[in-house]
């Protein structure tokens, strides 16, 4: 298990590489001087052409790629911000705990939610239950984050005055963004979680269990719920991957600094490396996350780890003969 | 003419009042408390000092706060008044001496002193940036008098020398401040050297930014004891805060959403006229518009009121000139003695393209940074000019792309913002000699007469008042007849801020100053 | 005689499904006595495993009714817990669940979808265990060890999961599973049909075996007649929810005489006899939705008359014990034809 989380860990390099290559080949075809943004589009030739050498941007593409990659894997360097001349990596770190937090705490709602009108949904299939759950699982899957995001203040901030409408200051502030970001996951969780446990509860197993005087619930929830987690699980990855989009929408309109917002700034002037930056730190939160969600699989899925080791086995009788 | 006179009339009565220090305060319609006022603003600043940074509209109502120019600006009146320096006189034309408070200390506690005035300018110059700015200092003919008297010295002939040191991108540091705070660098983050009515106090990065009053500023006290800048970067959201109470005041809010709070006797709608223009700029050097009747028709086709009421919800003005009626040098058609085309006239129109090379119409592509004012604009002329058989093809595209276009001189019109108080800077859109590349934009009137180049080369070495008015009033002749360009609204400084709140002053040079706003029932 | 284990009379059971009514069980009859092996015979659909279903009260909702009859377990009538009203089905599913996996255990037919992947297959014995006696989570491991090891499986592998099992195995351990509580009555639904022939026959062997440990009377479906000569004592030939003949294993196997019963034997392929060719029965059982009013194997039969065609035939008792369910048997047993 080790040797393979270790392996998952390598794997990540040549995905971060690959991802650092398609941003970094954005960043130079999409038209725009950064160094406009760095002194101003008043600038003079001499401070525009100081900048350019400052920033190393007079080197050929290449160069400067295998430069910054190097950077990145050495001193896990990600460069300078072209705005304000601070270091990439420092500017991310003190912002990603926040989105971090915001992301995981709108997945743990999401689910929380999700699971018990999943299963509520899958057990009671075609009843009231399972209509309006399903129909507003649909609906909020389907709103626009931004729209709704704006229907939340007008409705909590505006109109009721409940809830601080932007800041982070204590956890009646986080219940907006959390709630926008986490709305549209209920409703993808739900139904996964639903579709995955109608599967389940057909299955012998659960005929077993009842036949064994279990109470219906202990059944559905011990016997059926953790067989029907795997797709879940698998979705909660993915889920994970959207919240971090989501949390960009979220951090702009409720003015919480995270690595979202901060991305979208360099974004909009042009401040590659900050982009690349978040993009990198993005890219391995992903496959970290990736990575514990197949963790996660062994451990729900006794099946996966047995067929894993065994694999593994196999490999080494075959290292052992040759 | 009255603006730029009041400019001088203003110097010489600084002159004549500033004796002591308690003259100058008039008394204030508050008493300091120790409320916070919460400012929404758009964006993230890139740094929190000026002179070493490019100048992006997003530092500026922060930096306002925290550092003093030598002259202020008064929006009421449009001319400077005194700030750190208390009176000034021109030696000759390109040199002034100006008189400076000596009661004036840093954040830090550094006394401020003539030499930091050199100090600011050599920083800003050295930093590169801002070519319009810090480009027209002659620095090795700037001196220090006295510990409190400076001689600044220009290039060229500034007629607008007074109004760009009121802007907020010449705000004064003490340098004794920056170099025991670690040097200009830490300035960014740190900023102490500044001698403004705010200091700073943390900054969140991409949440929010608090000051503090400075309790030894040498001005009147700010009413409010804490300023929050809180970063939304929504402008839909912004409004909603202010409208939760989150917020005293929203910045750069959406024309349209004002409505929602037009009425509304919790709100009130600051606005402000500005020397802003956005104009639709014909490109002169190729056909259909190189052909004058074409862009007069194009100038009378176009329904101006109905086109600000609908893309700017009416937060503007319109003129009859291509400067708008905030530039002190506009000149009215009436005063100038000149024929104005920019009002909506579909039969004059028809006339003027019946003179044309084009009587059935044309077709022409109109480019445009992606902006919802812009995108309203281009579809309201669409609709307008089709009424003349002019087929528009409107080509929306991102801001870095469009000046890649206009730098190539690749357009057969575009709409842009012009915006710089200085009349003369607008000129150089039509300025032959100036090419599209130079430019980064213009409308490449390559036969604009001789009697024109001659008169902007005039206008702008003129700094007598009367002279320069009559100057501008005879450019504006010209080229508004001959219409190269046709000027679609002058947009407002517009805010929104809770109706206790008083005192809040935007203006053109400056962008906010909050540090005037206080609270009243 | 003493009181049976398991006595059902009369039992109808309908699904309501979204296309019709399916006539899965009609007015069935018959008892097992404690210790005693009835087989139940017949082909895929014919309503076995919704008698087996029925008595543990675990019909497919929605949709599973009984619509009359009186299921009579251990002396209890256990049919008036098996109220459809929403209200009381929480209470109702509390005295089945005293029922389940207590006084009757369950074999379903594969083992291989039988057994909670994700639970070792030691908990999922000690789990039944637990249910229904009031021991330490320690002492429900040692009988479920105790149970394993019964069954023929080292107790070492307590702790390992249904996939690393092999079927047989699995079955050993399903069966475990359904003994643990040692219940009066077991049911077998297909318990050896997905497994390899000679893993059946170990399997059955185990069975017969634990039959007389356990003193455990024994439902056991099947459509295998070779299981019901191996294990049963009485068996019951079931026909489109009805069932057509039923007697002691020699009645039945020495004596058919339901059309069906015969064809059923007429199908097995005999050692003794130079039969070329298995007799098939020719077409498809009666649809459950369209049950004919009269004999629902008329269409197949090969005996058919017009008699058959004047109602729904009942059963008839053609020598003592043995009843059958067929017009040319009208009470008394008619001599070959």
């Amino acid at each position: 298990m080790l040797r393979y989380i270790l392996k998952r860990i390598l794997w990540m390099i040549p995905v971060v590489i690959g991802v650092l290559l398609i941003v970094f080949t954005l960043s130079v075809i999409t038209p725009g001087d950064p160094v406009d943004n760095m002194v101003g589009p008043d600038a003079t030739v001499e401070a525009r052409e100081a900048a350019r050498e400052e920033m190393g941007l007079n080197q050929p593409v290449y160069v400067r790629f295998v430069k910054y990659v190097w950077g990145v894997f050495t001193r896990l360097d990600l460069g300078t911000s072209y705005s304000n001349r601070q270091p990439v990596a420092k500017e991310i770190m003190h912002r990603f705990p926040v989105t971090l937090k915001l992301t995981l705490a709108s997945v743990i709602v999401a689910l929380a939610i999700a699971l018990p009108l999943g299963v509520l949904s899958a057990v009671k299939q075609y009843s009231w239950v399972d209509n309006i759950t399903m129909a507003s699982a649909l609906f909020f899957v389907s709103i626009p984050q931004f729209w709704f995001a704006l229907m939340l203040l007008l409705i909590f901030s505006v109109k009721l005055q409940i809830l601080p409408a932007s800041g982070i200051n204590g956890i009646r502030s986080w219940i907006l963004p959390v709630a926008m970001i986490g709305v549209g996951n209920v409703g993808n969780l739900a139904r996964v979680t639903r579709s995955s446990m109608l599967e389940v509860i057909r299955q012998d197993y659960i005929r077993t269990a009842r036949a064994k005087g279990q109470r219906k619930s202990v059944v559905i929830f011990k016997h059926g719920l953790r067989n029907a987690l795997m797709p879940v699980i698998a979705n909660v990855g993915n889920t994970i991957g959207v919240s971090l989009g989501g949390a960009v929408v979220a951090e702009s309109i409720f003015s919480i600094p995270g690595v979202g917002q901060f991305m979208l700034n360099a974004i909009n002037s042009r401040d590659w490396p900050s982009v690349q930056g978040g993009i990198v730190v993005l890219a391995i939160t992903f496959s970290i996350v990736m990575l514990l969600v197949d963790i996660v699989y062994t451990i729900v899925d006794p099946r996966l780890k047995t067929e894993f080791q065994a694999r593994a086995k196999t490999k080494r009788k075959k290292g052992a003969a040759a | 003419m009255k603006k730029l006179a009041a400019l001088f009339l203003t110097a010489v009565m600084a002159v004549g009042i500033v004796s002591g220090s308690a003259l100058v305060h008039a008394e204030t319609p508050y008493t300091p408390s120790d409320e916070t006022l919460v400012v929404a603003h758009k964006g993230n600043p890139t740094g929190l000092f000026h002179l070493n940074i490019s100048a992006v509209s997003v530092n500026t109502p922060i930096s306002e706060t925290l550092y003093d120019r030598l002259v202020s600006y008064d929006g009421e009146t449009n001319s400077v008044g005194p700030m750190l320096a208390t009176e000034w006189e021109y030696i000759d034309d390109t040199h002034v001496r100006f008189k400076l408070r000596d009661d004036v200390v840093s954040h830090a506690g550094d006394p401020f002193k003539a030499s930091d005035v050199i100090y600011s300018i050599q920083t800003a110059v050295d930093s590169g940036a801002l070519g319009n700015y810090f480009g027209m200092f002659n620095l090795e003919e700037c001196q220090v008098e006295d510990d409190y008297t400076v001689v600044l010295a220009t290039k060229n002939v500034e007629p607008y020398f007074l109004y760009t040191l009121s802007n907020v991108p010449l705000g004064m540091v003490v340098q004794a401040s920056v170099e025991a705070n670690g040097g200009i660098e830490a300035q960014a983050l740190n900023p102490v050297a500044g001698t403004g009515p705010y200091k700073f106090v943390e900054w969140s990065d991409g949440s929010y930014i608090k000051l503090e009053r400075n309790e030894n500023y040498w001005g009147d006290t700010p009413y409010f004891k804490n300023v929050e800048i809180r970063i939304i970067g929504d402008a839909s959201a912004r409004i909603m805060n202010l409208e939760s109470h989150d917020v005293n005041i929203a910045l750069d809010p959406d024309t349209i959403q004002l409505a929602g709070l037009e009425g509304n006797p919790e709100f009130t709608i600051i606005n402000y006229p500005t020397s802003n223009s956005t104009d639709l700029l014909m490109n002169c050097s190729k056909a259909p518009f190189n052909d004058e009747h074409v862009r007069r028709a194009v100038s009378l086709a176009m329904n101006y009121e109905a086109n600000l009421m609908i893309a700017a919800s009416g937060y503007g003005s319109l003129s009859d000139s291509f400067l708008p009626l905030a530039s002190s040098a506009y000149v009215s058609a009436e005063d100038g003695g000149y024929q104005s085309y920019f009002h909506y006239d579909l039969e004059a129109a028809k006339a003027e393209l019946a003179q044309s090379a084009y009587p059935d119409g044309f077709e022409f592509e109109l480019l445009y940074a992606e902006a919802p004012a812009f995108n309203t604009y281009g579809e309201m002329i669409q609709n307008q000019l089709g009424e003349l058989g002019i087929k528009v093809t409107l080509v929306p595209v991102a801001s870095t792309v469009f000046y890649d276009y206009v730098t190539a001189g690749d357009f057969d019109a575009h709409i842009v913002n012009l915006a710089n108080p200085d009349p003369a800077m607008i000129l150089r859109d039509f300025d032959s000699r100036i090419d599209f590349k130079t430019m980064r934009g213009g409308c490449g009137w390559v036969d604009a007469p001789q009697e024109l180049l001659d008169l902007m080369d005039e206008a702008k070495v003129t700094l007598d008042p009367d002279k320069s008015k009559e100057v501008y009033g005879k450019i504006q002749k010209i080229i508004n007849e001959a219409c190269p360009a046709a000027p679609l609204y002058s947009p407002n400084k517009v805010c929104a801020a809770d109706s206790s709140i008083k005192g809040i002053i935007l203006t053109e040079f400056s962008d906010i100053d909050f540090s005037k706003a206080y609270r009243a029932e | 005689m003493s009181e049976p284990i398991l006595k059902i009379e009369n039992l109808v059971v309908h699904y309501e499904t979204r296309t019709g009514v399916a006539e899965a069980v009609n007015d069935v009859s018959f008892e097992i006595q404690p210790g005693e092996t009835l087989g139940l015979v017949g082909e895929t659909g014919a309503g076995k495993t919704t008698i087996a279903l029925t008595i543990m009260g675990l019909l497919p909702q929605p949709g599973g009714h009984v619509i009359q009859g009186k299921i009579t377990l251990d002396g209890e009538e256990i049919t008036r817990y098996l109220s459809n009203s929403r209200r009381e089905t929480n209470k109702n599913d509390k005295h089945f669940r005293k029922i389940r996996g207590n006084k009757v255990g369950m074999i379903f037919q594969d083992p291989m979808s039988a057994l909670n992947p994700v639970y070792t297959v030691g908990e999922q014995i000690a789990e039944v265990i637990r249910l229904h006696n009031r021991v330490s989570r320690s002492e429900a491991e040692k009988r479920a060890v105790e149970m394993m090891e019964t069954v023929g499986i080292p107790g070492a592998r307590f702790n390992n999961y249904p996939h690393e099992f092999s079927g047989g195995m699995k079955q050993r351990i399903v069966i475990a599973m359904a003994l643990a509580c040692s219940p009066k009555l077991l049911i077998a639904d297909e318990p050896t049909t997905a497994l390899d022939v000679t893993i059946q026959a170990q399997v059955l062997e185990l069975m017969r075996g634990l039959r007389k440990e356990f003193n455990t009377a024994m439902l056991m479906i099947t459509h295998d007649l070779g299981v019901v000569a191996d294990i049963c004592d009485k068996c019951a030939v079931i026909y489109a929810g009805q069932i057509v003949e039923i007697g002691t294993l020699e009645h039945i196997f020495n004596s058919p005489c339901h059309p069906y019963t015969r064809a059923l034997f007429d199908a097995l392929p005999s050692l003794d006899s130079d039969v070329e060719r298995l007799k098939s029965i020719e077409g498809l059982m009666a649809d459950p939705m369209d049950l004919p009013t009269y004999c629902s194997f008329y269409d197949r039969c090969d005996r058919k008359c017009d008699a058959c065609k004047a109602g729904d035939p009942v059963l008839k008792e053609v020598e003592p014990g043995h009843f059958v369910s067929c017009v040319h048997y009208d009470g008394k047993k008619e001599g070959e034809a």
